[in-house]
């Protein structure tokens, strides 16, 4: 995949804003991170990843919940308006996370 | 049941295979059985409008899922597609239903493609899950105007 030009976003101030609308997540967000890359068709992207409470992964409310999550990261960003990117979201449970040495995640 | 409706069922049903420990391949067949689900609901509905019927499975085979994504993308940015004076609810479930399919084919191609990536229940269950709303929110958004431009433009390739 090919790499995004040096300089394409400005990485701080993105992160700002993500810790901006990070609190206007509720308490089922444990963690959220983000990686700004190519995505499969090598357009530019933002991937976040989201560890949720093992509550809030329960199939019963995962839809409510990665559907609440979308819409705040969505108008509190505006990715595509305001930063050119195109979003995509990625979900675990706590207890998952915690089995997994994965520190793209932690 | 319709070709759409087999592959989310099915989608869901690799997912819930085994949830405590599920294999990897079942978890990236529900992803790609999640998005080819929204990907042939949509041509579904679009080439029903198509009068003859024994002209509708060609009709079928012009979509691109590059061009898909593209229109889908183009109702996501609010610069390109404002929607002025639309009701705002029929907007936010339209573009629930474009996020979902650029969403999805991107998770399509990781899980149809890239061994370095490994699942988990809850990241397959995610995106059966956003299938299933973008299914839901299109079937009380399916006759609006603006839905069956939407079904228009995923035919549309962009000039270049």
């Amino acid at each position: 995949m090919a790499a995004l030009p040096t300089g394409f976003v400005n990485q701080e101030k993105l992160a700002n804003e993500i810790e901006r609308a990070r609190k206007k997540l509720g308490p089922e967000v444990v963690r959220l991170k983000h990686t700004v890359g190519p995505n499969t068709s090598d357009e530019p992207a933002i991937y976040f990843r989201i560890v949720l409470t093992d509550s809030a992964s329960r199939e019963e409310t995962l839809g409510d919940v990665i559907g609440q999550i979308s819409r705040v990261l969505f108008d509190e960003l505006h990715p595509y308006e305001n930063w050119g990117l195109k979003p995509y979201l990625s979900f675990r449970s706590q207890s998952e996370q915690a089995n997994r040495d994965d520190p793209a995640w932690a | 049941m319709a070709y759409h409706d087999d592959l989310l069922q099915q989608a869901f049903d690799l997912v819930h295979k085994n949830p405590e420990n599920p294999t990897q391949a079942d978890l990236r067949r529900s992803v790609s059985a999640a998005y080819y689900a929204l990907f042939h609901l949509l041509i579904s509905e679009t080439v029903s409008h198509w009068q003859l019927d024994s002209s509708r499975d060609g009709l079928a085979r012009m979509f691109e899922h590059r061009v898909m994504a593209k229109a889908s993308d183009k109702i996501l940015d609010s610069r390109l597609f404002p929607f002025t004076g639309e009701d705002p609810v029929v907007v936010q479930k339209l573009r629930a239903v474009a996020e979902a399919f650029v969403q999805l084919q991107d998770k399509r191609h990781l899980a149809d493609y890239d061994n370095a990536t490994q699942w988990t229940h809850t990241e397959a269950l995610s995106q059966v899950t956003t299938a299933a709303r973008a299914f839901s929110a299109w079937q009380s958004t399916r006759h609006e105007t603006i839905a069956q431009n939407y079904l228009v433009s995923l035919l549309i390739k962009p000039r270049s």
